[in-house]
């Protein structure tokens, strides 16, 4: 069981991970835009992210680019984009992302993916003057 | 007295009926359009875009743009032109004798070296002084060459592109992201398929992420607001009737896709014009149609080039100035081909039609208003008819932008906001409050200029893309 | 993107509005030119004015509120689709983990685009699972029939629809739908679809059968050439069957057979390099051009092959020469040092550029021919193209090789 935060603006997608990965055990909350993602992400209380590259409003790599440069040096994300392009992916990876996946996927290797990256980091948040909510999973 | 009343009643019936008949072309091209939209957006499909770039299906671009003194925004239009979605293209970017430190940006943001380079001379230009590659983007190129004009840097573009298709784009413009995905498949799906025009709307007051457009306000000025008014416009003034018509004439200089080969065929840009863009489409025509060779000019009711327009009064007057300028130095250099039947619709219809009812059309204009003016001076005009008449003409011309805001309405993502509507509502009935009377005195006063002022280009002020930034820099090319 | 609805109303409005105008500027001028010859008494001009003016209002005023309307409109529908998509997504990921009922046919809209959206969002056996899943639900039935409709429009979707589902029972009627459609708008959908669909063929008879019968159905469907090599290229692993013998196509045309060769270098397909080593000497120059690009794309050459290459580097056409060139690569080392060293006088420059590209590809002793001719080749063009090609290939180690397209 972990937790998880998309920051994708397709609702679809949204909607579907959600689903599909609370099948699977995992809790999933999402936001649909720049902003509410990159508040999301700092707020620090998922053991994954999954980000897509083009969001209203800004960038998914600069949430990661963010992210590492803060709280979430440690926290596994998983970027998530629609167009195979090895560019895309390669500035994904150098932005610090832990892996990538394009459209279309096998969810069993999304699935396999998510829990092999949360049984490998144990905290959420490397950095302890982060604060920890309580976990808010559906 | 009695002799001229006639003759001042006679001049404004012919001003009316001259407008009559444009209003009875502007119907049938908006009509045209706007089917075309419909048919379009219904023959669009998403499958085939993705196709296109999940596959090694695409035919490879490469990208031209000329550069003159664009040391504010030249870097940020690069780095957007590099992001762009498609599998294989490169960015040439010609930078025609700069005096600012336009080739010195590009050095360092892109790590530019300097590396000779061989490649064919299929079009004469000035000389070439430098070419460099970067260390970061193995897909931009930068050459620096004599000043010799807009086309000229063109021409020398087109002789280092090194792919089937090119596209010339302004410095100041700023792609879709899928822009050229949408239009090169045009050309995959149909050999016929010479170029490609896209629609064009103004940057001003775009939002940007990531070197892409975002999201579309309306821009602060009225001068601006007004200009999105008049590309929105544009489309019922004729392009996409004309591309459905076949004799489509402009493909705007802000955005075209081209086949390389035809172009190197009938000797690139022709650098005698301040309007290339037009010109080469012009001579593209004459070229298949003199070999009797099918082909296909077409327009895309797409939107999918912005481009930064002027953002003053002086310098749009200026631009304005510009473009008429060109149009006559286009229509004189073919004007064998006007009435020539030789050239089929092109020659019989499209052809006059810029005559009469585009480069003429200032004139017109002017000479409405002074006979209105003596008329009411010398009192051979009935004064309440002369101010229905004024208002029919202000409320036919807001009639017009309204339809265009309308079809901007069923695009996606544009001006989504009630405030923003409103404001481009309200600016289709300020428009015709002095705005477009003093454009219309400019492009008078440009008709009288076309000799004189031959090829002159004066000077283009940028704000920059994406922020806008304040002191402008005049540079004469 | 255009939004797909209120446009067809919009235009309708936009010509109403516009024959008004015509109509009343048209009587304008008539009763003014009256006027002029004094047979219409000024009250009836002032009021024909009057209305004029006031049509003009009201045409206005209708496109205004239009725009409104529309604007006011399209905010809630989209909410609401958005919020329709996120349900009916619900439906279908229920259904796939079998915590939910299949939904009742016919499905609204939403309803089948997000079936379709997670079509495509899902990969390899789950994405055909799923389609299984769509199509016991009775999408399949469902579009076929649209496929039957008058509307045009309808067909479209519908033909959209099974280009993303790309269920196997469709794949006959698509081809049927090739062959017959009456616009090559939809031709090139069906096919399209019907591409995408044979590519999802488990490899056995049923591709096998399915492929020739595409193979034949596109060579006379009348689609350009460009279009006819982009459905060839979606066939992926069902390609093979498909471009395995081109020439045994009665009367296909020349234009299909390029883009055939064309495909099978493009796929990489080493099996089929047969195909264009048969064609590389093929009286049309378009078509011995492409064969030998393919094999140059592939990096084999089979049989006699060798033969033809060596020929081609002395063809009169300048764009055959450079893809021979290109192509000699691949030719023993013996022989391919010494044309492409020839190749860099060669007059034309694409040529010269595509001889020092392949000896540089050639690697070491490539290379080394390559210096040699930077330093003493006879002809000065050779020299300089030869120093040029190595001082790019410093300059982008590693980075994008030559162009592969962009021949005269």
């Amino acid at each position: 069981m972990s937790r998880v935060l998309v920051v994708d603006d397709d609702p679809m997608l949204c909607r579907f991970l959600e689903l599909s990965l609370g099948f699977h055990g995992h809790g999933v909350e999402t936001a649909r835009d720049y902003p509410a993602g990159l508040r999301a992400a700092l707020r620090c209380a998922y053991d994954l992210l999954i980000l897509d590259v083009f969001l209203p409003g800004g960038s998914g790599l600069d949430i990661l680019r963010r992210l590492r440069a803060g709280p979430g040096r440690e926290v596994p994300v998983i970027v998530l984009s629609g167009h195979h392009q090895e560019e895309i992916a390669d500035r994904a990876l150098d932005a610090g992302a832990t892996a990538y996946v394009g459209k279309p996927f096998l969810l069993e290797s999304l699935v396999g993916e998510i829990e092999r990256l949360t049984r490998e980091v144990p905290e959420p948040c490397g950095d302890d003057t982060a604060t920890l909510p309580t976990a808010s999973s559906s | 007295m009695t002799v001229w009343h006639p003759l001042v009643v006679a001049a404004e019936l012919a001003v009316l009926g001259y407008f009559a008949v444009l209003n009875v072309l502007y119907t049938l091209f908006g009509y045209l359009g706007l089917r075309s939209v419909v048919t379009e957006a219904r023959q669009q499909s998403e499958l085939a875009l993705k196709d296109m770039l999940e596959r090694d299906l695409e035919m490879p671009v490469s990208i031209l743009v000329p550069a003159h003194n664009e040391e504010r925004t030249i870097v940020a239009s690069v780095h957007s032109m590099l992001s762009l979605h498609y599998p294989e293209f490169e960015v040439i970017v010609a930078c025609d004798g700069p005096t600012d430190a336009t080739l010195q940006r590009l050095i360092d943001a892109f790590a530019l070296v300097e590396e000779p380079r061989l490649y064919r001379r299929a079009i004469a230009t000035r000389p070439v002084l430098r070419t460099f590659r970067s260390l970061r983007h193995p897909n931009l190129v930068v050459l620096e060459k004599e000043n010799g004009g807009k086309a000229d840097a063109l021409n020398a573009a087109v002789n280092l592109a090194r792919y089937p298709l090119i596209a010339a784009l302004d410095a100041d413009s700023v792609l879709d992201a899928e822009a050229i995905l949408r239009a090169s498949r045009r050309f995959l799906e149909d050999e016929a398929v010479v170029a490609i025009g896209g629609t064009i709307r103004p940057l001003n007051g775009a939002e940007f992420v990531d070197g892409r457009v975002s999201a579309l306000r309306v821009p602060r000025r009225w001068v601006e607001r007004f200009q999105v008014l008049e590309y929105g416009r544009a489309f019922f003034t004729g392009r996409s009737g004309w591309s459905r018509f076949g004799a489509l004439l402009i493909i705007s200089g802000a955005f075209g896709l081209f086949r390389r080969d035809p172009v190197v065929e009938v000797g690139g840009f022709w650098t005698g014009t301040v309007c290339e863009d037009m010109e080469l489409v012009v001579r593209l025509h004459r070229h298949y149609r003199e070999m009797g060779v099918p082909y296909r000019i077409l327009f895309t009711p797409d939107p999918i080039c912005w481009t930064e327009v002027p953002s003053t009064m002086r310098q749009l007057r200026r631009q304005r100035n510009r473009w008429h300028r060109g149009l006559w130095e286009t229509l004189w250099r073919h004007r064998d081909m006007i009435w020539n039947p030789r050239y089929g619709r092109l020659g019989m219809l499209a052809m006059p039609y810029f005559l009469v009812f585009e480069a003429l059309a200032p004139v017109v204009e002017v000479v409405g208003y002074v006979v209105l003016v003596l008329g009411l001076a010398f009192d051979f005009v009935n004064v309440p008819f002369a101010l229905m008449f004024v208002g029919l003409a202000v409320l036919f011309g807001m009639l017009l932008s309204q339809v265009a805001v309308g079809v901007e309405t069923m695009l996606l993502a544009r001006y989504p906001r009630v405030r923003d509507r409103g404001l481009l509502l309200l600016a289709a009935v300020l428009e015709s409050l002095g705005y477009r009377q003093i454009l219309a005195l400019e492009r008078f006063a440009a008709t009288f200029q076309v000799r004189r002022r031959r090829g002159e280009w004066g000077p283009m002020r940028r704000t920059g893309i994406p922020a806008p930034q304040p002191e402008p820099e005049p540079s004469p090319v | 993107m255009w939004r797909r609805y209120g446009d067809a109303a919009y235009g309708l409005l936009v010509l109403t509005v516009f024959t008004v105008e015509v109509v009343t500027l048209g009587v304008l001028t008539v009763l003014f030119s009256m006027g002029l010859l004094g047979r219409a008494p000024g009250a009836v001009l002032g009021e024909a004015l009057i209305g004029a003016v006031g049509l003009t209002g009201l045409a206005v005023l209708a496109l205004t509120l239009y725009v409104l309307v529309y604007h006011g409109l399209t905010r809630s529908r989209e909410r609401h689709q958005a919020s329709q998509l996120e349900a009916w997504t619900e439906v279908w990921v229920r259904a796939l983990y079998r915590t939910g009922p299949l939904p009742p046919m016919p499905l609204p809209r939403p309803g089948l685009r997000a079936g379709l959206e997670m079509r495509e969002l899902l990969g390899g056996e789950d994405g055909r699972a799923f389609a299984g899943l769509l199509e016991r639900a009775g999408v399949g039935d469902d579009l076929l029939a649209s496929l039957r409709s008058r509307g045009r429009v309808r067909r479209l979707e519908a033909l959209d629809g099974l280009g993303w589902a790309r269920f196997p029972s469709a794949f006959n009627p698509l081809l049927d739908h090739v062959r017959t459609a009456p616009s090559e708008v939809e031709r090139l959908m069906a096919s399209r679809a019907a591409a995408r669909t044979l590519a999802e063929f488990p490899a056995g008879p049923e591709r096998e059968s399915g492929a020739a019968a595409f193979a034949g159905t596109l060579a006379r469907s009348g689609l350009p050439a460009g279009a006819a090599g982009e459905m060839l290229l979606l066939l992926d692993k069902a390609a093979p069957p498909v471009l395995e013998r081109p020439l045994a196509i009665p009367e296909l045309p020349v234009p299909l057979l390029r883009a055939g060769v064309d495909a099978i270098g493009r796929l990489g397909l080493v099996d089929l390099s047969e195909v264009p080593a048969g064609v590389a000497a093929h009286p049309d120059p378009e078509v011995r051009a492409s064969a030998l690009r393919a094999m140059g794309r592939i990096g084999t050459l089979p049989g006699d092959a060798g033969e033809s290459v060596v020929r081609s580097l002395h063809d009169d056409i300048e764009f055959v020469r450079v893809q021979a060139t290109r192509a000699a690569g691949l030719l023993p080392r013996r022989t391919a040092l010494p044309a492409l060293w020839n190749g860099l006088g060669d007059p034309s420059w694409w040529v010269r550029r595509a001889s020092a590209e392949s000896l540089h590809r050639l690697g070491e002793p490539g290379a080394l021919t390559l210096r040699q001719a930077a330093a003493r080749h006879p002809d000065r063009f050779a020299r300089d193209m030869a120093a040029q090609v190595l001082r790019d290939a410093a300059a982008s180690t590693g980075a994008a090789g030559g162009p592969e397209e962009g021949v005269a």
